[in-house]
């Protein structure tokens, strides 16, 4: 399988101060990964470095020559993270995903096949009513889904969300899942998570990211690995009642 | 109409009418970029320091606006530059250089002997004052606002709604950022003459907020702006010459009450409806 993206020996973190430090890893077409760790462990830094937000200290970050330089992934970033007075409309907050690939940031209008396209998603993810409102007027589970549509606008080789689960509804969570399993089909998808118990169910692979990142390459992982990972996460799983799967004590 | 008559006879009031249209359609697209931002209080910090270079324009004998010109600009990107650089807080270093700023020009305006004219003017604006080169002045900036959002809109417009996104598509945040900031120091620093120091921050927050009443689009809000701000400063000029009270206040009052009329009418007409 090809690699449409590598981390060499990565360090890297904010102002000096290493956050992840040696990390190897990489992501394959088709893959669906999901990244756990705990809070400050460096789920966000290892996303940014991967986007090329962060430039790491040490080691490198290569692309496959269909990604160039990061302008053909997708990136939907943690939720209610967009200003809700700001004057744009859905339609354009879409658009704004295909910018990369005109290469042109002279553009004064985008054609009539790029609005298509853009309705075309507002369709699939049932808001194609929406295009002229207002990004602030949607909810949050429709705001994500709108964010969704510009992180895949550009049909990129690689899907990278940030806790895209996080504030939102059951609803949404499960609608959310079964569009990814639909895209998997055609882009690689890189996702952090703090739901253990959800994500297993819905991935192929699972990274443990502290300081430090494993790839288990399955999406079965048990406390015990969990612990050998130095990876310290409650493995709670939904059954009807979401509880927390205990070790013999 | 005794007003026609006087505007086609004096030169002086012929310059406050293109004044208050170039403030007009200058503050209406700044001023919907500085909104949608929330940059209304590092606007104030730009506009308040930019009094430094007044002074210093007294003292040294050049023309108190092009001081302020370059006090505004250098104040706006050394905002920007603290507080990426340094890691400060953003208000707090915006209210260091506003204070800063106005020192610096008092102490020069205490400096410079004698009388300094037009002092007034540049506090609380006076659109009768508005000479030749403001206009000129005006005229340029207009004419790099339009060159520029013609070429940047939408680059301006994404990396101001999701600097992170605009980043990870490979847009160039930061120099567009730099240049808007720039853009928003010459913007209020060149309509100091038609408001004064202390009240053109309303003329770019009132119209863009009557705009943001009736639209959730961008270019439609600035369009909205642009032509209340043309209607508030003309009653306003109006009224400036047959109550014979200062023009700056006066324009405020009428971009207020305007905001506040149309805000009550939007509310009735949502009721009934």
């Amino acid at each position: 399988m090809n690699h449409l993206l590598t981390l060499k020996n990565v360090t890297v973190g904010y102002n000096h101060n290493p956050i992840l430090r040696d990390v190897s890893f990489d992501v394959a077409e088709r893959d669906f990964i999901g990244v756990i760790g705990p809070n400050g462990g460096g789920k966000t830094t290892l996303l940014k470095t991967m986007l090329g937000l962060l430039s790491p200290f040490e080691g490198k970050v290569v692309y496959a020559p269909e990604l160039q330089k990061g302008k053909r992934i997708g990136y939907l970033p943690q939720s209610s993270r967009a200003d809700e007075k700001f004057p744009i409309s859905v339609e354009e907050t879409i658009l704004s995903g295909l910018m990369p690939k005109s290469k042109r940031i002279f553009m004064r209008r985008f054609s009539k096949q790029d609005r298509e396209k853009v309705y075309r998603l507002l369709k699939w993810v049932g808001l194609e009513t929406y295009g002229k409102n207002a990004i602030g007027e949607l909810s949050g589970g429709q705001q994500q889904k709108v964010l969704l549509c510009r992180a895949i606008v550009a049909n990129p080789e690689l899907l990278i969300l940030d806790e895209p689960n996080t504030y939102v509804d059951n609803k949404f969570e499960g609608e959310l899942y079964e569009m990814l399993r639909e895209l998997n089909e055609r882009m690689a998808i890189v996702m952090v998570s703090h739901d253990i118990g959800t994500i297993t169910s819905h991935v192929k692979s699972i990274a443990c990211v502290n300081r430090s990142l494993h790839h288990h390459h399955s999406n079965r992982i048990t406390e015990t690995q969990l612990a050998a990972y130095d990876c310290p996460i409650q493995l709670i799983t939904h059954g009807r009642v979401p509880h927390t799967v205990l070790e013999k004590h | 109409m005794e007003l026609l008559q006087d505007i086609a006879q004096f030169n002086f009031l012929q310059n406050a009418f293109f004044a208050a249209i170039l403030a007009s359609i200058t503050c209406g697209i700044i001023g919907t970029y500085i909104v949608s931002r929330r940059l209304v209080f590092l606007s104030g910090g730009i506009t308040h320091s930019s009094f430094g270079g007044i002074g210093l324009g007294y003292f040294l004998g050049f023309h108190p606006i092009l001081g302020a010109a370059v006090f505004g600009v250098f104040t706006a990107l050394g905002i920007e530059l603290f507080v990426n650089r340094a890691e400060l807080r953003r208000d707090s270093v915006i209210g260091i250089w506003w204070s800063l700023g106005m020192a610096i020009g008092i102490f020069f305006v205490y400096l410079t002997p004698g009388y300094t004219p037009n002092l007034m003017a540049y506090l609380f604006g006076n659109i009768l004052t508005v000479a030749g080169i403001d206009l000129w002045l005006l005229l340029a900036l207009l004419a790099v606002i339009i060159l520029i959002f013609a070429t940047f809109y939408y680059t301006i417009l994404f990396s101001a709604f999701d600097a992170e996104y605009a980043k990870v598509l490979r847009l160039p945040v930061n120099t567009v950022n730099y240049i808007m900031i720039a853009l928003v120091a010459l913007t209020l620093v060149f309509n100091i003459k038609v408001v004064g120091i202390i009240l053109v921050i309303s003329l770019l927050t009132i119209p863009p907020s009557i705009g943001s009443l009736y639209s959730n689009s961008f270019g439609k809000i600035a369009l909205i702006a642009i032509f209340t701000g043309m209607f508030a400063t003309f009653s306003g000029l109006v009224g400036a010459y047959y109550f014979d009270i200062p023009s700056g206040a006066s324009i405020i009052f009428a971009l207020f009450l305007l905001f506040v009329v149309l805000k009550i009418i939007q509310k009735i007409y949502r009721r009934i409806s």
